[in-house]
């Protein structure tokens, strides 16, 4: 139970700062989280948002840049946790 | 030894399943995207504009009530530095002026004007005009029987006594200037009042026979002599006339020419 107060208390303060703060902020907090919550599926969110938020959905001339980012960085952390613990 | 967590068969089965599925709804938003960039982007940037908007109107409040407090600190020090500044320009006029009234007052006692100005028994007039053939010897004023004038009031500018109002009409009358030619009245010349005979010269001058050349007199003010309480001229110097008799010429300070106000004075 105080596993998920505290997923959810992480969720709200990424919630806001994918909206509020710069997109290098949010992505850092993205990757902080991940490393300290299980499945944490809600980076593939963060991507998305500051794909269309922030850039319109195309960084350069790569559509989706931080969604396709966000999935790898997801996967990347799977395995290193994996490996790690 | 390392401990390694056992991992059977079925969880891994699971992850596959569930990272595939992952993939594959990433794929599908990207390959949605692509085609078509505002089916995927215009909703989600519709709602962060409504939820940025609500995030800064909530944190704003706040800071707006802030600063308006903060405004209405400054707003109050600058009405209390009006305040004394306005305090002191009343006080800085309420001074200024009560010197010039004290100023005026001086002027006036300097003019003459206020002697006879708080009497009851004068009046200011205005000089409207000459009449014809008569270019300096008389003068119009603005006043007549409507206004109290009665013949031979006097008329007066400063503590100079000018001329005897001569006509009355209802709204204005004619003042006889002292001193035209043919006028003989009797002066009294200098602090001494000595008594002399005076014979018009031209408008409000006077010429007369003097007793000796001493030029001490010069300067010295005259007086008519039926009208001791105001003066009349001022002692020019001392001259001899073709038959050698010393005679002296006083004229009054005041300009004919130029009269625009007298005082008349009720006899």
């Amino acid at each position: 139970m105080k596993s998920v107060i505290i997923r959810l208390g992480l969720d709200a303060i990424l919630f806001l700062a994918v909206f509020m703060l710069p997109w290098w902020v949010s992505i850092s907090l993205a990757i902080i989280f991940s490393m300290l919550v299980v499945n944490y599926l809600e980076i593939l969110f963060v991507g998305l948002v500051i794909d269309s938020v922030q850039f319109g959905g195309q960084v350069g001339s790569v559509p989706f840049f931080f969604l396709i980012f966000c999935t790898v960085l997801y996967f990347a952390v799977l395995s290193v946790k994996k490996r790690i613990f | 030894m390392h401990y390694r967590p056992r991992v059977n068969s079925r969880s891994q089965n699971f992850s596959f399943i569930k990272n595939a599925i992952i993939v594959f709804a990433v794929g599908l938003v990207v390959a949605v995207g692509t085609f078509d960039k505002g089916f995927v982007v215009g909703p989600i940037q519709n709602f962060g504009l409504a939820f940025s908007a609500v995030i800064t109107s909530a944190v704003s409040k706040p800071f707006n009530l802030f600063s308006s407090l903060l405004e209405g600190e400054k707003l109050a020090a600058n009405n209390r530095v009006l305040n004394d500044q306005y305090n002191s320009l009343v006080s800085y006029c309420a001074a200024e002026v009560e010197s010039l009234n004290a100023r005026l007052s001086e002027m006036e006692i300097g003019m003459g004007r206020n002697e006879f100005a708080s009497s009851s028994n004068s009046k200011a007039a205005y000089v409207i005009g000459k009449p014809p053939f008569a270019p300096y010897g008389k003068i119009i004023i603005d006043l007549g029987k409507a206004s109290g004038i009665e013949q031979n009031d006097l008329a007066v500018v400063g503590r100079f006594l000018i001329g005897k109002v001569e006509d009355v009409f209802d709204k204005h009358s004619t003042v006889r200037i002292f001193g035209q030619k043919g006028d003989k009245d009797l002066f009294q010349v200098g602090e001494k009042r000595i008594v002399q005979k005076g014979e018009g010269k031209g408008s409000l001058s006077y010429v007369g026979e003097y007793l000796d050349a001493d030029q001490s007199i010069v300067g010295e003010m005259t007086r008519l002599n039926d009208y001791p309480e105001y003066l009349f001229g001022k002692v020019m110097p001392v001259e001899t006339n073709a038959g050698n008799k010393y005679e002296i010429f006083w004229s009054s300070p005041v300009n004919v020419f130029e009269l625009a106000e007298v005082t008349i004075i009720k006899k």
